[in-house]
């Protein structure tokens, strides 16, 4: 058995960091789940969803055996209940609290993360502990505590939480499916060993069929037994928080002198196997008591299989995969898309029907392919809104103020990458407005406001990104400070001002980032202009409005993603570009070129009686070559605007892998990457946002004599501009 | 009560787990039937299984020489495990089955 136990211990070294990850995850949803509950408190699917997060932490730390986890949430999980029961009723103060407990579990947890041992853990969080407890209890009416296992008649511990250490009785009634499950009674007795000390264990056996109708792999077993210890009753019924759906547990404190006559004490009488265990909530089922840390019995590869089956959660199954592997597939898929655009390319060149139909056919593959896994690394933004609750929560505290959240489009998808490295960014816009935008209640109030700020964060898609934008009602920028601080630090020359648009824009300065509490934008760890340009590294972009007294609005646009994407593909001359078909709105085929342009390349054109602005390629990138008789127009629909771009021809919908700029182009303005295509070409990507601002501020430069269309196109760079 | 000889009806295999149960009950099944058919010509009491190569046995294992007890006691007969391992009576000890196999506690027996 010793082998075993040395599986075992290796299986739960093995599987700790899922442990960890699982219950940070658990975590973050509990504490979502509190902010929501203090707009809706009485909320039942709030309250059953924060008790399931509760208790399957409880009962995947029990697995572990990681004790001071199970039984510092288990105050949690009483008192949630008690709430879910309507026992008791959420404060501002208890949610504090329960907060708080939610920050004590995960502090408990890193202590057991073995990549984080050296964290600074506090050595007063046992005094938190204790704390909190306190709290937990004491926010508990009495009632409220008695009638806790009256109701659960298999949770007949949680009521008497605070009841003294002492001798327990315990009667497990297993189910059938048992040993099926991976459970072997013999695990609980291990854990319970640690416990305390295990005295008159005794097996029932009446329920045992006669040997012909017996299934060995049922369980008709009963185990009574007495435990004699130091533990409370909660620690004693945490230890049955992974069996409950294989037995019915009775445990009750007993009295010093009737524990000495335990021995008589009887297994215990059969119950109706039957009786309605579906009070416990969390997917806790099938795993053995075995895994406990300090198990030396029981099992086996039945206990590793429940254990991750256990893990699969309750809402929805999920399949951990490794990013990088991710990553791994969709750069072949990079690839494959290319080959494939190549292998249509040599099917038309060859003309023969029938392999060009096949080759449309894998294209058409390749497309779902491509979706799909490109599905696979989309997650909902609203993720990390989620934590901007937190923030915000604890700020107005901090602060002193009143702050509505307002979360809108909290479900648009984009890839994972760009949520994770746009997070940090945010936050510190969301501080940011929080912190210098909105003002104290009497601030508010003697500027005729609610007292209450309103904050309001939304993400949607639009042109073939998502815009995520962050605004507030506070007291906006007030530009008489910004331009005064821009001369100080020798921003602006004494004497320039800058139009409204550029005066907003210094505020992302560098200079500006380190001022203390002269503007309202004024840094907190990161400047905004470490906000820009983490934006833009993810081909973002970010905008700023604000309306002094009024309120401040903050637009960071972004690409879906990183890797492929819909483009539609047109020809200039030799030169191939691609819009992000997302982003292209109609096209006007073979119209007349003769358009008079300005120098800048831009002109305007008649769409059914509105004036579409345009801007010619060939002009704006000063490409050699002859201009068409005949030429056509891509409406780009971009932030609200729509333009048109002049181009020789249209080569269609293209599936584009997109390929970083190498970093001689990486400060070319108005593209966004470069894509080879099927035949070896490079085609670049237009950014449909910059290309627009670079037809209405078209760099001084452009008019140098033309060259080679991408070489030329260094003149564009955005240092050039400035 | 007749004397029982050194016979040993059936020999234990090192694991008596919850992966070996299904085979054993049906094993175990015909070694039964064919001791209760085989006790007026034996005159033998107690059916004999050799147990001393148990190295492994979870609560499924024990279960089952349970549920062969049970079904002996029944008929007015016995159960005998010979030189049981200590993996075996270590088992049968922590789950308060020694009056069940009629096997004394290992430390009281020590």
């Amino acid at each position: 058995m010793s082998i075993h136990s040395n599986d075992d211990q290796d299986f739960l070294r093995d599987a700790l960091p899922a442990f960890i990850s699982e219950s940070v995850e658990l975590l973050d949803q509990l504490e979502q789940l509190l902010l929501e509950l203090e707009d809706r408190p009485t909320d039942r699917e709030l309250l059953d969803a924060l008790f399931r997060c509760a208790h399957t932490i409880k009962g995947s730390a029990g697995l572990f055996g990681l004790l001071e986890i199970v039984a510092f949430t288990h105050h949690v999980e009483t008192f949630l209940d008690a709430l879910r029961e309507g026992k008791t009723h959420l404060t501002g103060k208890t949610s504090a609290v329960l907060l708080q407990s939610g920050d004590q579990i995960r502090r408990l947890i890193m202590l057991v993360d073995p990549g984080r041992r050296d964290t600074d853990a506090a050595p007063d969080i046992a005094d938190q502990r204790d704390t909190l407890i306190a709290a937990l209890v004491a926010a508990l009416p009495a009632s409220a505590l008695q009638s806790t296992s009256t109701q659960h008649a298999d949770d007949a511990v949680a009521a008497t939480t605070a009841a003294p250490a002492g001798a327990h009785r315990i009667a497990l009634h297993y189910k059938t499916d048992t040993f099926r499950d991976g459970f072997d009674p013999l695990g609980i007795l291990d854990y319970l060993g640690t416990l305390g000390t295990i005295e008159s264990v005794s097996l029932g056996v009446d329920r045992l069929p006669a040997f012909d109708a017996f299934n060995p792999e049922d369980c008709h077993l009963d185990l009574s037994l007495v435990l004699r210890g130091s533990s409370t009753t909660a620690e004693v019924e945490a230890a049955f928080e992974m069996v409950r759906e294989d037995c019915e547990i009775s445990v009750s404190a007993i009295p010093d002198r009737e524990a000495a006559d335990a021995r008589d004490f009887p297994a215990v009488a059969a119950q109706d196997t039957q009786s309605d265990m579906s009070d416990t909530p969390a997917p806790v089922s099938a795993t053995s008591a075995t895994t406990s840390a300090t198990a030396a019995a029981a099992p086996s590869a039945i206990d590793r299989r429940a254990a991750g089956e256990r893990r699969q959660g309750d809402d929805a199954r999920y399949v951990r995969v490794r990013a990088d592997r991710l990553d791994d597939v969709i750069n072949l898929l990079g690839e494959l898309v290319i080959a494939g655009a190549g292998t249509g390319l040599l099917a038309q060149k060859i003309g023969d029907s029938e392999l060009i139909e096949s080759s449309h056919q894998l294209g058409r593959l390749i497309e779902e392919i491509r979706n799909g896994t490109l599905q696979m690394r989309m997650v909902q933004i609203g993720e990390t809104f989620g934590r901007f609750r937190r923030v915000v929560h604890d700020l107005a505290a901090e602060l002193g103020k009143q702050v509505h959240l307002e979360i809108a489009g909290a479900e648009t998808e984009l890839d994972k990458s760009v949520v994770e490295r746009i997070t940090d960014p945010l936050m510190h816009l969301v501080r940011n407005a929080m912190d210098h935008g909105i003002e104290t209640c009497e601030m508010r109030l003697a500027a005729g406001k609610p007292a209450a700020g309103t904050l309001r964060i939304a993400a949607s898609h639009d042109a073939g990104g998502i815009l995520i934008s962050i605004s507030d009602d506070g007291r906006g920028i007030d530009r008489e400070r910004v331009l005064h601080r821009a001369r100080e630090r020798g921003l602006v020359s004494p004497g320039v001002t800058p139009n409204d648009g550029d005066l907003l824009a210094l505020i992302f300065e560098p200079g500006f980032s380190t001022a203390e509490q002269v503007t309202n934008l004024s840094g907190r760890g990161v400047g905004m202009d470490v906000v820009r340009r983490n934006v833009e590294s993810l081909r973002g972009r970010i905008d700023l409005s604000s309306i002094q007294g009024k309120g401040t609005t903050i637009e960071v646009r972004l690409p879906l993603t990183l890797a492929i994407i819909d483009g539609f593909l047109v020809s200039v001359g030799s030169s191939k570009f691609i819009f992000p078909l997302d982003a292209v709105v109609e096209v006007i085929e073979n119209r007349p070129t003769a358009t008079a342009v300005d120098a800048h390349g831009c002109s305007v054109v008649e769409l059914r009686g509105q004036v579409l602005p345009v801007m010619s390629l060939r002009a704006l990138y000063s490409i050699e070559s002859l201009e068409p008789e005949r030429s056509s127009v891509v409406v780009i629909q971009s932030g609200g605007r729509r333009y048109g771009v002049m181009v020789d021809g249209l080569l269609g919908q293209h599936q584009t892998v997109i390929k970083p700029l190498g970093r001689m182009f990486r400060s070319l303005r108005g593209m966004s990457g470069s894509s080879i295509l099927g035949n070896g070409e490079v085609a670049l990507i237009f950014d449909v946002t910059s290309l627009c601002q670079l037809a209405e501020h078209p760099p001084p430069h452009h008019t140098a004599p033309p060259v080679k269309p991408l070489s030329n196109a260094l003149n564009l760079k955005q240092g050039a501009t400035q | 009560m007749s004397k029982d000889n050194d016979t040993i009806d059936f020999e234990l295999p090192d694991d008596v787990g919850i992966y070996e149960v299904g085979e054993l009950y049906r094993d175990l099944g015909g070694v039964l039937q064919a001791f209760i058919d085989a006790t007026g010509s034996s005159g033998r009491h107690a059916l004999r299984l050799g147990a001393q190569r148990v190295t492994m046995i979870d609560t499924a294992g024990l279960q089952l020489l349970l549920a062969i007890a049970a079904e002996l006691q029944s008929r007015g007969l016995a159960l005998r495990l010979i030189a049981p391992s200590s993996a075996l009576r270590g088992v049968v000890d922590r789950l308060g089955a020694n009056a069940l196999l009629d096997l004394p506690p290992l430390a009281q027996a020590a």
